[in-house]
């Protein structure tokens, strides 16, 4: 399955780009993409991660399609 | 007394007198500073309904016990008055050397009172005041005066002025300071404009006295260094307030045509990366270690320092799209001293109108060359800049034809940054801002989104909602201090209660800082009734077009979606009844009594009884 991942903010600078499509086998999950792309610590790092704007888990199962979108966790200025 | 100076220096422009007063202990423990002194000095001291542009009024300048003390982000001032936008109570706060130097001088609060009978140039130096003629900068721009005040006072001086929207009673005139700062949403720059107040200059010597000097030095260092480093590691600062936009646009929050449209495919075109990139310098309040300001060359090569909301609103709502266009609007209000969210939700209420045929003109969504002559008519107040210039709310009744259902805005200010068409936590924050539309008391979209299903109208989002508005609109605007330490950083909260007990020696926890917070909230609402004591829980609606399913998006992950009008009615009632408010939203005779507000109450008028 295709999913696209997006970046938001300063995460751009560090991971070299804004957005991709990744293949990802069937039952993949968000953690299978945190683990892909090296971002176990981001809650520390106060960043959030949502599907198609809504909220997501990582044991969630991903779906074909599916936009992750990784952000700094906005609080509004 | 420790920390706070007890001293407020009392200024008459008519007469041009000022005398040193003291305040007690007692006061400065009940509402400790900022935006608590000004509400309760406003309150005691103007009768109800004084014109906001008349002398009456009393443009306030309020700090807080660590103003001025070298601690995270303590560089801000209170600004504050009657509105002139609003009609009820008003303020704003602002990056300031004011707020060191007028400490320095010995002063917690400075109250301005009367008007000048020329343009006038106040001069604070310790325990001497001056009246200066200011009519070489009078109808000069925020750039040119400042530059006339530095040519003039040196750069060792806080100073804050007003441009031509202040001068000419634009009802959302702002204060200015340094080179990017601004000020005072709900039309404050207008209060100094009606007095002939064209700029405060103060220059303090003295030392601030403070319970534990050490450990306050000690506690400010640690707190700025902290800051300094969180910042460098989650790197917020690089794209700082305007990361959001993306973000928004992606969530389906960004206001787009007047807030018609939620997205839009050429947001990234002035998003946060690309403000990056743009950069050429940055520039940020004292005390601050890790500066926002964000700053770019707009269209004619003209540093322009660029935030979230002033993007959001004069390039998103307004469809403009190239981040030198947007840049020329935020610098040209900048220079006239106009609120940037007021003046872009302004424009598109504007565009909106002619488009639906509530009145006719020229002017359409895209169209920044015309943005920018229409942004000079109403710093000007020519033409129609004339009916703008007093703000959507004002404009639309004049044009008629239903177009109050699309003015964004609350109590008659604009609203910030935020489209909630489909969002109704965020869209009760706005309701039940204190002064009006303003992201500043409380702003849970995150939340909302992240942490519950976003079509609840529920008492978790209520709870939320009071939470954020005890922080953001209570301790940071009391407290006198910038809040994105916490707010971005994620910074301990309990900082504060340790600076504050450095400085005044006082423990309090963060529930006594939530009840204070409380009693700012309460009077200000007895602030408004006092105004009008026929205040009904409309006031706290936001605009028609948010409840129109017409106005749903027609595509995308929120299509279809609107906010209901009677579940919002239901959780105003929820939201009232965490705060101890009946159904007007006015506190109860209960609520009063354990906020310590029995004597404000007396003034209240026998029609306006409270429940
Ligand atoms: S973070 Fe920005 S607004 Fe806050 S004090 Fe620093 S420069 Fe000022």
């Amino acid at each position: 399955m295709k999913i696209t991942v997006v970046f938001i903010g300063s995460l751009i600078n560090k991971m070299r780009f804004s957005e991709k499509d990744y293949i990802l086998p069937d039952n993949s999950t968000l953690k299978t993409i945190i683990e892909k792309l090296g971002l176990e610590d981001y809650k520390k790092n106060r960043k959030l991660i949502l599907r198609n704007g809504k909220p997501i888990k990582e044991d969630d199962l991903l779906n074909d399609g599916d936009r992750i979108v990784i952000s700094h966790i906005y609080s509004g200025g | 007394m420790k920390g706070w100076l007890g001293n407020i220096l009392r200024v008459n422009l008519t007469d041009k007198t000022f005398r040193k007063e003291s305040f007690s202990e007692e006061f400065a423990k009940k509402w400790i500073g900022g935006r608590g002194f000004a509400t309760k000095i406003l309150y005691d001291e103007l009768k109800p309904g004084i014109d906001p542009l008349g002398p009456e009024n009393k443009f306030i300048v309020a700090l807080g016990p660590i103003s001025g003390i070298p601690a995270p982000n303590t560089g801000k001032a209170v600004v504050a008055a009657k509105s002139p936008l609003t009609g009820g109570y008003g303020d704003g706060n602002m990056g300031t050397y004011v707020s060191i130097h007028l400490r320095k001088a010995g002063y917690d609060i400075l109250i301005v009172e009367g008007k000048a009978d020329s343009p006038t140039c106040l001069y604070i130096k310790d325990d001497e005041v001056e009246f200066l003629p200011a009519d070489e900068i009078w109808g000069k721009g925020t750039y040119d005066s400042q530059k006339w005040l530095y040519e003039k006072f040196g750069k060792q001086v806080g100073a804050m002025t007003i441009g031509q929207g202040g001068e000419n009673l634009v009802k959302f005139a702002i204060v200015r300071s340094l080179e990017g700062r601004a000020g005072g949403r709900p039309g404050m720059g207008a209060v100094m404009g009606s007095k002939n107040l064209k700029a405060i200059v103060v220059k303090g010597t003295k030392d601030i006295p403070v319970a534990d000097p050490e450990k306050m030095r000690k506690d400010g260092k640690e707190g700025m260094k902290e800051a300094y480093q969180t910042d460098k590691k989650i790197g917020w600062s690089k794209q700082a307030t305007n990361g959001v936009l993306a973000w928004c646009n992606e969530t389906n929050t960004l206001p787009v045509r007047n807030m018609r449209k939620t997205s839009h495919p050429d947001a990234w075109k002035i998003d946060g990366q690309r403000l990056d990139e743009a950069r050429v310098a940055t520039y940020g309040c004292p005390n601050c270690t890790f500066h926002c300001g964000i700053t770019i060359h707009d269209s004619e090569k003209r540093e322009s320092e660029l935030d979230y909301e002033n993007i959001g609103l004069l390039g998103a709502s307004l469809e403009i799209f190239n981040l030198q266009d947007v840049g020329s609007l935020n610098y040209l209000c900048d220079d006239y001293g106009l609120d940037t969210i007021s003046a872009g939700d302004v424009l598109a209420f504007y565009a909106d109108a002619i488009d639906h045929g509530a009145t006719e003109g020229d002017f359409k969504f895209g169209d920044a060359k015309r943005a920018i002559e229409i942004l000079g008519m109403i710093a000007k107040r020519e033409g129609v800049g004339d009916i703008l210039a007093d703000g959507s709310y004002r404009a639309a009744l004049k044009f008629g034809n239903n177009s109050l259902d699309y003015a964004m805005q609350v109590k008659g200010m604009e609203i910030s940054a935020y489209n909630c068409k489909f969002l109704p936590g965020m869209a009760l924050a706005f309701g039940t801002s204190p002064i009006g539309a303003h992201h500043k008391e409380s702003w849970v979209i995150t939340y909302e989104i992240s942490e519950t299903p976003r079509e609840a109208y529920s008492q978790q989002k209520v709870d939320k909602i009071i939470e954020l508005q005890r922080i953001r609109g209570g301790l940071f605007e009391f407290i006198v201090s910038c809040r994105f330490p916490w707010v971005e950083l994620g910074m301990d909260l309990n900082i504060y209660t340790k600076y504050f007990k450095d400085a005044t020696g006082i423990d309090y926890t963060l529930d006594d800082f939530w009840k204070i917070a409380d009693r700012i909230y309460s009077l200000m609402k007895l602030f408004w009734l006092r105004e009008d004591p026929d205040w009904d829980r409309t006031r706290d609606y936001v605009p028609e077009v948010w409840f129109d399913p017409a106005n749903a998006d027609k595509e995308g992950p929120i299509a279809g979606k609107i906010l209901e009008k009677d579940k919002y009615d239901e959780m105003l009632t929820l939201f009232y009844d965490a705060r101890g408010w009946d159904d007007r939203g006015i506190p109860t005779m209960e609520t009063i009594k354990r906020l310590d507000l029995e004597e404000e109450a007396k003034s209240l008028p026998e029609e306006a009884k409270l429940k």
